[in-house]
């Protein structure tokens, strides 16, 4: 079972900092709007980047692999799609599958509710987690978000 | 007047400062450069684009104006000949005068109005959304992805469209001087050819590819140090064409300087 932290913080330049510290302590990945994706990259592509700088695949194995991440999510149709072209909840979920591209890395996900405001708890979150095989989680949010969660162990910053 | 020199001593600490760092940044791409673990699929991605959108798609424009243009001033150059009778020295004239010359210059001038000033705005845009960031907490070296494959893929680009621009000012001047004065094909090639020595070739080769490291690195550099704002992005996008502008008038001075003073 994935470790899923919950952080909350009080605004955005608490995250901001927050965020900063965390990649000064080891290699994070982060879904976050302060880390959007690359506009002039595909969804696929923009995972594929990732996984050109933190592994020794070929292309034909990063195309590969990235496809088979987004499949992971049933998210294959928004593969050449520009992330313009993305609603905001299949934005996060390719965002997800980004940090998911980076292994041993902690993946932090930040203010998700925000990111796409159509999401009301977050069960897809979880299932997209698990999907992803994402084994490091740290979520880092509002105190007005905290009932949107379940079966998030809270920690302090 | 010590406002003056204040001001203007000012002004000539940050110009230092800003060669400073584009020097070391030019090191440093030049080390990444070195590396074969430089060229992943990513970065192969974008040479490959790169090339297209600086080499390719400007393909229709810039035969327009390397006719339109370079057949104007050959024109010129031709006629000039005549009245100096100078029908024997020709070749070398063109060559000197149009090939080594012209061509770069124009041809820097047209990549660098079109490409220069896009990735001058990509940049800033990338530095305005937070892209940046994207790529420092992924830890993906903006020198390897950002410069490398776009200082690349603009000198090909700019070493084979010069390339084109001069063949085509080659054959415009034939056509003159044989419409104008019966110049026998072979009387040309002789000329041109005598004119266009390995070391003219090869300064022909090194000013275009150093015109276009200046096209791609100048753009990438002031777009990445956009200020933040809404009027970042047209901020960096002047400074950037501004410096490019004087960086091309500085090549093209030195070389006029090194190969005919």
């Amino acid at each position: 079972m994935a470790s899923l932290d919950l952080e909350l913080l009080p605004d955005t330049d608490a995250i901001d900092h927050r965020l900063t510290q965390l990649a000064s302590e080891g290699p994070v990945a982060p879904a976050a709007l302060q880390t959007p994706l690359l506009a002039n990259l595909s969804a696929q592509e923009n995972l594929e980047l990732v996984g050109a700088f933190h592994s020794q695949k070929g292309a034909s194995a990063l195309v590969a692999r990235a496809a088979q991440t987004l499949a992971n999510l049933d998210m294959g149709p928004c593969a050449a799609r520009r992330p313009a072209e993305l609603t905001d909840r299949e934005a996060l979920m390719i965002q997800l599958a980004r940090a998911a591209m980076r292994p041993g890395a902690l993946a932090v996900l930040v203010t998700p509710f925000t990111q796409a405001p159509e999401l009301d708890s977050d069960a897809p979150i979880r299932q997209a987690i698990t999907a992803l095989g994402l084994n490091r989680l740290c979520i880092l949010d509002f105190p007005s978000n905290r009932h949107r969660y379940s079966a998030v162990s809270e920690v302090a910053p | 007047m010590l406002n003056f020199l204040e001001a203007t001593g000012r002004k000539a600490l940050t110009a230092a400062g800003t060669i400073r760092e584009m020097a070391g940044l030019t090191g440093l791409c030049g080390v990444r450069g070195l590396m074969p673990s430089s060229y992943n699929p990513a970065v192969r991605l974008v040479v490959t684009r790169q090339i297209f959108f600086t080499a390719v798609q400007i393909l229709p424009l810039f035969l327009i104006v390397a006719l339109g243009f370079g057949t104007g001033v050959v024109g010129v150059v031709v006629a000039g000949i005549l009245r100096l009778d100078l029908v024997d020295q020709a070749g070398g004239l063109v060559v000197n005068l149009l090939v080594l010359e012209l061509a770069p210059v124009i041809t820097a001038l047209l990549i660098g109005l079109r490409s220069g000033s896009g990735i001058n705005a990509e940049m800033a845009t990338m530095a305005q959304t937070g892209e940046l960031r994207t790529l420092e907490l992924f830890d993906i070296d903006r020198t390897i992805y950002l410069f490398l494959p776009r200082i690349i893929a603009t000198m090909v680009a700019m070493a084979l469209l010069t390339g084109i621009f001069a063949l085509v000012v080659l054959t415009s001047a034939y056509v003159f001087l044989f419409l104008y004065v019966e110049t026998g094909l072979n009387e040309y090639l002789n000329t041109v050819m005598h004119s266009l020595t390995g070391s003219v070739a090869a300064a022909l080769l090194a000013k275009s590819l150093l015109l276009g490291f200046l096209i791609a690195f100048i753009p990438l550099y002031s777009g990445l140090k956009a200020p933040s704002g809404p009027t970042g992005i047209p901020i960096a996008v002047l400074k950037g064409m501004v410096r490019l502008f004087l960086a091309i008038a500085v090549v093209e001075l030195l070389t006029l300087w090194l190969l005919w003073i």
